[in-house]
């Protein structure tokens, strides 16, 4: 449980107000030590401020030391920013404003700040037994809060919440200015994300879009993919890719998958290149590259162009070069659970192509190469300011987030490796990462011999976990129509049968990867 | 000036009758620490729990105890400022009539 700190435990603490310091601090502690965040409303700064510089005066009176107001401010101000270090700030909303019809206004704004959590997640830890008495669902007191029973925080398959309280100040600030400035469609804001992206990967131009889903179409629309043309990719991916081209009525040209990367296997690509082939179309997944030298060398031996579908990379590298730079088209999704995600759908396309880049751009907007003027027929693809607020934002922190998750994807091989050893048995098989890649994670998605047992066994001790993916697309009922049948693709249709993606963000604790691994072997030793 | 008085039941009686000219004013009291009854526990916290709490006070402490910096390093407080902290001073009577806390 969360708590927000009234400003009487805020002085008991910042002022070591006896015999009260110790309790509320230890109240504090607890809440930390149980995974909790410490909430401060940010409608309480001055009321918090002017309190500690009395409470200062006091103390400094009580000890016969003549402090001046200035000290006594200086010595409260460095309190409270020291106490203010590894709390959370909650914004004073609009809502919380008129208070005025209210008993007591200040602690009206705090309960009704409240009502923005979900029921039960949170209270307002408190001495204030009147406060208590008026709102005994929304309030506790230190002593009562050290009395809960605390359940053990439960593991999350992805921990956006985590995340968000990170970058709540800019989260909010980026918001509040879309709505002020009202351009809720090709805001500033998409620009500058865009111009921050092209920077981030390292090309020329970056071509923001509704969703990961629609990049691919507008990219295959831009280089021309008509119906009747066929478009390589595997078959072992999310239906995006091949729902995409099938939408253009292009033909999904499915080639089976190296065994250990899961990605496309170029060695297979060749032969299955026809007079109709228009594209290849390779999926960077569970966030590391495909070999995309393999297939630039074929495509480059047919001048076909590749649209790397990057959905799950974006932030990996391949020979030290960004995914989404690797070839004549990149595409990313910014849907919420990817590496990097909005509130919401989102995606980008990246080329060094002026001509492509031109043609992106119009078709995301209806073909629009100038106001109500249509060059070309597009859709309505463009990413919503808002999103590209929120994606700005996350930007920021996207290089941290990176970097942890590559350790914490370390770290599972790690502890897989090391529990294996010990026990004499290798049942579990980590991800393969190529030496000259680097993967984000975006999944980390173990290969096991009997997945239906483990799938049973960790959802019965409350550890999340996913299959990406379970069918194959060659096998999907959608695709029923391309006379494809099972045996035709044995690699990605073993692995459907035995991947299995654990809990991977970039906030997952130590302790949370040994309880995941531990019984992920079936072993409470570790 | 310092006084006798008698502590009761969140009463302050002077020994000696005194007239004060406001019916309302400041006073600081020295409490002999032995009275003080430091609060108990009626839970477990466990021990490192205990000492990381109790480490935290230390830090808050120190920046009490600190000598402060000189008045004319310190930037000069508006009169607004002032204000309110007389403004503040207030709440702290009223909720202290209330018998709720600061």
């Amino acid at each position: 449980m969360d708590l927000l700190i009234d400003i009487n435990i805020i002085l008991d603490v910042c002022a070591s107000r006896m015999p009260f310091a110790p309790i509320s601090a230890a109240a504090l502690q607890h809440c930390q030590d149980m995974g909790g965040k410490l909430w401060l409303y940010t409608g309480s700064v001055q009321t918090m401020e002017f309190n500690m510089v009395r409470e200062v005066q006091r103390n400094a009176e009580a000890q016969l030391k003549p402090f001046s107001k200035r000290q006594c401010a200086s010595h409260a101000r460095q309190a409270l920013k020291l106490f203010a270090q590894d709390k959370h700030w909650l914004a004073s909303l609009a809502e919380e404003g008129n208070v005025f019809d209210s008993p007591d206004p200040e602690d009206e704004q705090l309960i009704r700040a409240l009502g923005r959590f979900k029921e039960g997640c949170i209270k307002l830890l408190t001495r204030d037994v009147l406060l208590c008495e008026r709102y005994p669902e929304q309030t506790i007191s230190p002593e009562q809060y050290l009395q809960l029973p605390m359940p053990q925080k439960s593991i999350d398959f992805i921990d956006l919440k985590t995340q968000q309280d990170h970058i709540r100040p800019e989260l909010e600030r980026n918001i509040h200015r879309v709505l002020h400035h009202g351009q809720y469609v090709m805001g500033p804001e998409v620009q500058q994300l865009e111009r921050g992206l092209a920077d981030f990967v390292g090309v020329k131009h970056c071509i923001s879009a509704s969703s990961g889903t629609d990049t691919l179409l507008i990219a295959m629309m831009a280089l021309g993919i008509k119906p009747g043309d066929e478009v390589i990719t595997t078959p072992f991916t999310f239906i995006a890719t091949g729902e995409m081209i099938a939408l253009l009525g292009a033909i999904p040209v499915f080639v089976d998958i190296d065994p250990r990367t899961y990605n496309i296997d170029p060695a297979k690509i060749e032969a299955a290149i026809t007079k109709k082939t228009k594209a290849i179309m390779p999926v960077s997944l569970y966030g590391q590259c495909a070999d995309m030298d393999g297939i630039n060398a074929i495509a480059d031996k047919y001048g076909l162009p590749v649209i790397e579908d990057a959905a799950q990379s974006f932030g990996a590298t391949y020979k030290g070069k960004k995914s989404c730079a690797l070839s004549t088209i990149g595409s990313t999704s910014f849907f919420p659970s990817k590496p990097l995600g909005g509130y919401g759908d989102g995606g980008a396309l990246f080329t060094n192509d002026d001509v492509l880049a031109k043609a992106m751009r119009e078709i995301r907007v209806h073909g629009q190469d100038r106001r109500y003027h249509h060059s070309r027929i597009g859709i309505n693809g463009r990413l919503d300011t808002l999103q590209a607020a929120i994606l700005l934002a996350k930007l920021d922190r996207f290089d941290w987030e990176v970097e942890q998750r590559q350790k914490i994807g370390e770290r599972y091989t790690e502890l897989i490796s090391t529990l294996q050893r010990s026990v004499g048995d290798a049942k579990i098989q980590s991800p393969y990462i190529d030496p000259e890649c680097t993967s984000v994670y975006a999944q980390y998605t173990v290969h096991v011999a009997n997945r239906d047992q483990i799938l049973k066994d960790l959802n019965e001790k409350g550890i999340p976990t996913a299959v990406h993916y379970p069918i194959p697309l060659h096998l999907q009922p959608a695709f029923a129509g391309a006379n494809y049948n099972e045996g035709d693709f044995p690699i990605s249709e073993s692995a459907s049968k035995h991947v299995l993606s654990l809990p991977m963000h970039p906030d997952v604790s130590d302790v949370s990867q040994k309880i995941i691994v531990s019984f992920l072997l079936n072993n409470s030793e570790l | 000036m310092q006084v006798e008085a008698i502590y009761s039941q969140g009463n302050i009686e002077f020994v000696k009758p005194l007239r004060l000219k406001h019916d309302h004013i400041r006073l600081i009291v020295n409490v002999p620490d032995e009275e003080v009854e430091l609060q108990t526990m009626p839970f477990i916290l466990s021990e490192q729990a205990g000492l990381r709490a109790q480490a935290l006070l230390e830090k808050y402490q120190a920046i009490l105890n600190a000598p402060p910096p000189s008045d004319d390093d310190l930037p000069e407080l508006s009169t607004e400022y002032i204000q309110r902290l007389e403004a503040i001073e207030l709440r702290a009577q009223i909720r202290q009539e209330q018998g709720r806390p600061v």
